[in-house]
């Protein structure tokens, strides 16, 4: 591979990643990223490292101790990648690779040594050099032993996640992937709940899942660092080696699979659409805006597979976080918490950011002759009209299952729960959608960046989630139920919030249309 | 019968950059216009203004008669546009997005499908109904662009460099359908880069040069007689001539390495 043009690809990166800095926005949020990314490096290093060494070589469990952390690690770094988008969508394309005299071998490595070097990766990877160098620091194993365990687990960290990235895009370019996706996750989640009676009850079994356990990357580099005999480390080394080149062989021949296409040619045009019938219930001056944006809602690979998935997810969750509490209304308090977010965070890539997926389309709204408050009410009501259904069905399927006390209060409770959430964290969605509206490809399927508003707000709505779930236990559920009216007046207060939302959007939207149309098609 | 279009020391800026300043312009009602410059000379910035997709900064248009702005709705019902990045919703298909810009712009329902129907088949767009928008061609995007804007038969047209990545059948499909809207009493506004095409179907041209000044207005007519247009002390005999001699455009020469 010439490492000139490497060179010039990686500066380019970083020229482009340095070009987004031009806006205010980009300005704020490379300064906080940077600034972020420096003080947790230093902190990683100095405590993941060191410190994590001393304690696992101290306490006489040095293997087991970076094994649990390396595991760590990696579940990290695949949860930062494929589930929140980060370091993931390749800075160049293969396409637009080929424009330069590379040849294939070139164009691999290239796009996946410059995504190596993104943000996510650079500090997984100090994670795993902190804790390797702690090791060799206190000469339990040597540093040039140390280092390349820690580098060859880091690239088969990245190559795992790259390949099941190409795995669900594959699936999701199916005609029923996300079905298939949604069950395959579903299936996932219900794992370790069916596992653990079997190997408790089948010892050998048990055994074979550690004997497997210890075969992976994670604990196989574990065995490196905490100085392992040589015979066993040369051997722990090949498997990591094995390990990589057996992902990026993997990696390569998933990248020359052409993803099907679904594109039927020669068709008809079709008439009688389902989503005009639906949209008709907007009324007459609504509908043909309600019917537009309602087909890219339901068109977005990610909505549909985030969209059938949060329901049944949302209920296992709240099912399985209260088994074996004390409280007979766990379950309650649980899935009270988890359905204040659900009709937001199922389609919440969209809402928040409802104009980005427009792209050079954005302007037409102003080239139409609806006001700005007629498009932005089409837009939010989309979204109302998905995510109410999506909260009913939630509450039923819980309910289903629920086995304990039901009482009226409890239904009013789940209610404004889900229906306040909704109304909030939505309202908060129109105006992210405003204020930092960014271009989206529509047709990514999986893990598209996030503007850094989009991020804020679904970090912000997960803290209130995870606040609510081990805050409400925390009260009891005789507090809660006691004072089971709090929750209609917090409905009443997001209702009024959203309504505000609307009229002051309208206003803001026509003020601010040539910014975002910059911000939109320019980027800045 | 009012102007179609009156301009009034139009400016826009944005921030310390001028784009456009202090246009003025008339365009009579059923004319076939031209509206010229070289690249971001403000051609599209004065589309913009004239509209609602920007703001002017200063000044006043009118349309048909009455004052513009971005929020007259009722004006905008009347024109239709064909806007420089097309404007397209591309996760629609062809005849969705068709049959959305009719339904905004207030045809019926039978209409609408008829009008759809006839527009893919004459631009040669059946049988890619269930591709979304995205995966158009440049050219079919531009179909389906210039559709769009005329499916409501607007009173006025504005079309920022529709040819450009037309096929010639398409386009010389495109131009006898203008011609055909003028001759109905419609007006249309164009912009384009292909001089030839303007010296065919226009009746009056404007050249402006950055930021936005209109430099020379006149009948296209003019370049039919014998006698060369003296401008500036300078005399031009063609279109091309009186464009690249106004708007200080030079090609450059050869280079040694090419």
């Amino acid at each position: 591979m010439r490492i000139r043009f490497l060179v010039c690809l990686l500066g380019l990166r970083y020229r482009l990643l340095w070009a987004q800095a031009r806006s205010r926005a980009g300005r704020v949020a490379l300064v906080i990223v940077g600034v972020m990314l420096v003080c947790l490096l230093t902190a990683v290093l100095a405590l993941g490292g060191l410190g994590a060494a001393v304690a696992a070589v101290r306490l006489g469990k040095g293997e087991l101790i970076a094994g649990v952390m390396l595991s760590t690690f990696f579940m990290f770094a695949l949860f930062g990648a494929l589930i929140l988008g980060a370091g993931i969508n390749p800075a160049f394309s293969d396409t637009a690779l080929r424009r330069y005299p590379l040849s294939s071998f070139e164009r691999f490595g290239a796009r996946h040594v410059v995504g190596l070097l993104e943000p996510l990766w650079i500090f997984v990877l100090a994670l795993d050099l902190g804790l390797a160098l702690g090791f060799a620091a206190l000469g339990v194993s040597s540093w040039w032993v140390a280092l390349t365990a820690a580098l060859l687990l880091f690239s088969t960290n990245y190559l795992v996640a790259r390949v099941l990235w190409g795995v669900v895009e594959h699936i999701m370019a199916t005609r029923n992937g996300p079905l298939l996706l949604m069950v395959l996750v579903t299936l996932l989640f219900q794992l370790p709940g069916l596992l653990a009676p079997a190997l408790a009850r089948n010892r050998a079994l048990l055994g074979n899942a550690r004997l497997g356990l210890w075969l992976l990357p994670p604990f196989t580099a574990a065995r490196v660092l905490a100085g392992a005999p040589a015979f066993v480390t040369i051997a722990s080394l090949l498997l990591l080696i094995g390990w990589f080149a057996g992902l990026a062989a993997a990696l390569a021949l998933l990248e020359r699979q052409p993803l099907p296409s679904r594109t039927v040619t020669g068709a008809e045009a079709h008439w009688d659409s389902s989503y005009d019938g639906v949209a008709a219930a907007f009324g007459p001056v609504l509908a043909p805006l309600g019917g537009k944006i309602l087909r890219y809602y339901v068109r977005s690979p990610q909505l549909r597979l985030n969209y059938p998935t949060t329901a049944p997810l949302m209920v296992f969750v709240a099912i399985t976080f209260a088994r074996g509490r004390p409280d007979p209304l766990a379950g309650f308090l649980t899935i009270l918490a988890l359905i204040s977010v659900v009709g937001f965070l199922s389609m919440g890539i969209m809402t928040m950011n409802v104009f980005g997926f427009d792209g050079a389309g954005f302007r037409r709204y102003f080239l139409l002759p609806a006001p700005p408050g007629l498009v932005l009410r089409a837009v939010a009501l989309v979204p109302l009209l998905l995510g109410a259904p999506l909260i009913l069905l939630s509450i039923g399927l819980w309910l289903a299952f629920w086995r304990g006390h039901f009482d009226t209060r409890m239904a009013v409770m789940l209610l404004s729960s889900g229906f306040g959430g909704m109304f909030l964290f939505q309202g908060l969605g129109l105006w992210t959608s405003l204020l930092a509206p960014r271009v989206m490809e529509f047709k990514v399927k999986f893990c598209a960046k996030q503007p850094f508003a989009s991020a804020a707000l679904m970090m912000g709505a997960m803290l209130v989630m995870f606040g609510l779930v081990a805050g409400l236990p925390a009260l009891g559920s005789k507090v809660v139920l006691g004072h089971w009216w709090v929750a209609p007046l917090i409905l009443l207060a997001t209702l009024g919030f959203y309504l505000l939302t609307l009229r002051a959007g309208a206003r803001v939207f026509g003020a601010r249309r040539e910014r975002m149309l910059s911000m939109i098609e320019r980027g800045y | 019968m009012p102007n179609a279009i009156e301009i009034s020391h139009l400016s826009k800026q944005y921030g310390k950059v001028v784009a456009v300043e202090d246009l003025s312009l008339r365009v009579p009602s059923g004319c076939f216009f031209g509206f010229l410059g070289p690249n971001g000379a403000g051609k599209s910035t004065t589309i913009g203004c004239l509209t609602g997709l920007l703001e002017p900064t200063r000044g006043e248009v009118r349309l048909l008669g009455e004052a513009f702005n971005s929020d007259c709705t009722a004006l905008k019902r009347r024109i239709g546009v064909m806007p420089e990045n097309l404007g397209l919703f591309e996760a629609l298909y062809a005849h969705e997005f068709l049959a959305f810009q009719a339904r905004m712009y207030g045809l019926d329902e039978p209409t609408t499908r008829r009008r759809v129907n006839e527009l893919l088949q004459a631009l040669e767009l059946t049988g890619q109904a269930k591709k979304p928008l995205a995966e158009f061609s440049a050219g079919m995007r531009k179909r389906v662009a210039f559709a769009a804007a005329v499916i409501h038969t607007p009173e006025i047209l504005f079309l920022d460099e529709p040819f450009e990545s037309i096929d010639p059948a398409g386009v010389a499909m495109m131009k006898q359908w203008l011609r055909h809207l003028v001759s109905e009493g419609r007006t249309v506004f164009i912009t384009t880069h292909v001089l030839e095409t303007v010296e065919r179907l226009c009746d009056r041209v404007a050249i402006i040069k950055s930021p936005g000044k209109l430099i020379w207005e006149g009948d296209i007519s003019a370049f039919a007689c014998d006698q060369p247009i003296s401008v500036n002390c300078q005399n031009f005999r063609t279109l091309e001539e009186l464009f690249l001699g106004l708007s200080g455009e030079r090609y450059a020469g050869t280079l040694a390495w090419l």
